[in-house]
């Protein structure tokens, strides 16, 4: 009953595999975000000198 | 009671499927009827955050000044809360079922999770209606962001969590209808399963950051912890106050990509370059949330311009492939149907009288024009200044969420009407004039509040608008005939939302039932899948074209004259 047609998967191009990965691409993401604006941000504020 | 459970029903086969006579999927009972509850829920919720836009309103509005200062958070609280939140999220937990097992032509698995989100959603929109309505002194209306040491009920915190747990465990069919479809192969979703997928990612990131601020801040007000650090809860808390908000962008877009397929015609034009467009929005859409932290102490210059531009930019390019691959694929669609002659032919011959389409066009364009380009300047370290805690930031998301988000949400549930539950329109020319008359009156709306905030720097969040603000002795004067043009705008962005709500619920409970196999004039001329004369790369796409140098043209003066208005705000040594 599904809605999706299939195909060969002899020659998938290499951005269409790296696109299928997606939980993959999910958890880094997510990594990413932890990094970049949690993990990053959070020393900041704790850098700061307690007054 | 009955008239609600035959809203239920339809013709199945013996395995519970059925055929969609627009969008030619195999539909399972499973995933329409939850569809159709969690769509429900939204517009009962957009019903009641409307109400209360009235009050708003008319309070800003301050030729009619309805409320005092003491009411008018409270119910500026419960206007946030049921539009920006509950409308929202109720809708798109219907968006990612559509994304997922409709579009995969999956039944809804764990279903009766399903249902417990369901319930838990519902539990914790109510409790956080009560708890805004209910706050006495000196607890405060928490407004959407609650900062600590802000005194607001715990019951605030708690039912605010248990809203996000359930939104968490009515997320989980959808990706366990992902994770099947994914777990033995690299399988290629297809788009609008693949956007619906990074919304839900985009969805827990949000999620968690809503559930760790509030938590924080329950665990300080039930004095399991002594105190709070207000900029560690800033911080987390935007991730889910802006967060949210991004999950409507993304919401929105993978419902841009579905309803100009299906009613519009449009097709894809490179699955490439919207993927792209989807991972490039995967990594960096959420950064964007620093934004709201950038005049805030604590944070150094290097995490403040990383989150809000290098990082952030990478999302406002996606916007902008978003912005080309869409009216491409319509031109595209449309053209190779023979429906597009000389520039924009292709565009005046469009289904305009259909309301699904309209209203997915109107939000796409002002979406972008209103709310993307004022985003991205707002979101700019320098030019933020002058909009900061102004009401251009409330014509700002104004611009994203009343007009983008909700104009495609009215389209989605439009469509729904008559593809899922069947139901003819009460009115087809009420029924035509809803985006038409909403997308008119709140952009009048929403631009005059852009204008009070940025060229006389009207305050938010206050009762008063131009006289009287407490603490200040600014004159505000100049801005009253900006007031006056909003408060009858506004007035008649919310007739246009009775209207939408009417059209819906009468339909629903008095529209003529759509035979079986009746496309209820949803299809574009020529069928979901007309046979196209020309493969997509060799279709002309200079409609297209021109409007992107349109975009641009407008982008770039707006940008440039922010930064003139930045300009004339002091002279440095004067």
């Amino acid at each position: 009953m599904s809605n999706r047609t299939t195909r060969d998967d002899g020659d998938v191009p290499a951005m269409q595999r790296l696109y299928n990965r997606i939980w993959l691409l999910a958890a880094a993401a997510i990594l990413f975000f932890l990094v970049a604006y949690v993990g990053w941000g959070l020393l900041d504020i704790l850098s700061l000198p307690a007054r | 009671m009955s008239a609600i459970a035959s809203l239920f029903r339809n013709d199945y086969g013996a395995d519970g499927f059925r055929a969609c006579s627009v969008t030619g999927l195999d539909v399972h009972r499973s995933v329409e009827n939850y569809v159709k509850l969690f769509g429900l829920t939204a517009v009962i919720a957009l019903a009641v955050g409307g109400s209360f836009a009235f009050s708003v309103a008319m309070t800003r509005w301050e030729f009619v000044g309805l409320l005092d200062a003491s009411s008018y958070y409270t119910h500026l609280s419960m206007h946030a809360w049921n539009l920006l939140i509950f409308w929202m999220v109720f809708m798109e937990i219907a968006v990612l079922y559509v994304g997922g097992p409709m579009v995969l032509g999956r039944e809804l698995p764990l279903r009766r999770l399903a249902a417990l989100g369901w319930v838990t959603m519902v539990v914790g929109a109510i409790g956080v209606n009560a708890s805004i309505w209910l706050a006495e002194a000196p607890n405060e209306a928490p407004l959407l962001t609650a900062y600590v040491p802000l005194p607001v009920t715990p019951w605030f915190y708690g039912t605010a969590i248990v809203f996000l747990l359930g939104a968490t465990i009515a997320a989980l069919p959808f990706f366990a209808t992902i994770w099947s479809e994914t777990r033995d192969s690299d399988r290629t979703l297809p788009l609008v399963a693949f956007g619906a997928f990074v919304t839900g990612i985009i969805a827990v990131e949000a999620i968690l950051g809503g559930i760790a601020a509030f938590a924080y801040a329950l665990a300080w007000r039930i004095d399991l912890i002594a105190s709070v650090d207000p900029g560690i809860y800033r911080q987390l808390y935007w991730i889910i106050g802006h967060g949210s908000q991004q999950i409507n962008l993304l919401a929105m877009i993978t419902v841009w990509y579905f309803l100009t397929h299906v009613v519009g015609g449009a097709v894809v034009v490179s699955e490439k370059i919207s993927r792209t467009a989807f991972i490039l929005y995967l990594f960096f859409i959420n950064l964007g949330a620093a934004h709201h932290l950038l005049v805030d102490p604590g944070m150094s210059a290097g995490w403040r311009i990383w989150n809000t531009s290098y990082a952030f930019y990478g999302a406002a390019f996606a916007s902008m492939i978003h912005a080309f691959a869409i009216p491409a694929g319509i031109e595209a669609g449309r053209r190779r149907r023979g429906q597009g002659g000389g520039l924009f032919g292709w565009l005046t011959s469009a289904p305009w009288r259909n309301p699904v389409f309209a209203a997915t066009i109107f939000s796409i364009i002002l979406f972008g024009f209103l709310g993307g380009i004022t985003g991205v300047v707002m979101g700019q370290i320098q030019v933020n200044m002058t909009w900061h805690n102004t009401l251009a930031t409330v014509g700002h998301f104004h611009a994203t969420v009343a007009l983008g988000t909700t104009l495609a949400f009215f389209g989605l549930v439009l469509f729904v009407i008559k593809t899922m539950f069947r139901r003819d329109f009460v009115s087809d020319a009420l029924a035509s004039a809803i985006p038409y008359a909403y997308g008119a009156a709140m952009s009048v709306a929403t631009l005059m509040l852009m204008y009070a905030g940025i060229l006389y720097g009207v305050p938010r969040r206050t009762a008063e608008a131009v006289r009287n603000i407490p603490g200040s002795e600014f004159s505000f004067a100049a801005a009253v005939p900006i007031f006056m043009i909003f408060g009858v705008f506004a007035l008649l962005a919310i007739l246009s939302g009775v209207l939408f709500v009417g059209v819906s619920v009468g339909s629903l409970l008095f529209g003529d039932r759509l035979p079986d196999g009746d496309d209820g004039g949803m299809l574009p001329e020529g069928g979901l899948h007309a046979d196209g004369g020309e493969p997509v790369h060799a279709v002309e796409l200079r409609g297209t074209f021109a409007l992107c140098l349109i975009f641009l043209g407008v982008f770039a003066a707006v940008y440039v004259l922010n930064w003139y208005l930045l300009t004339q705000l002091w002279a440095i040594g004067a």
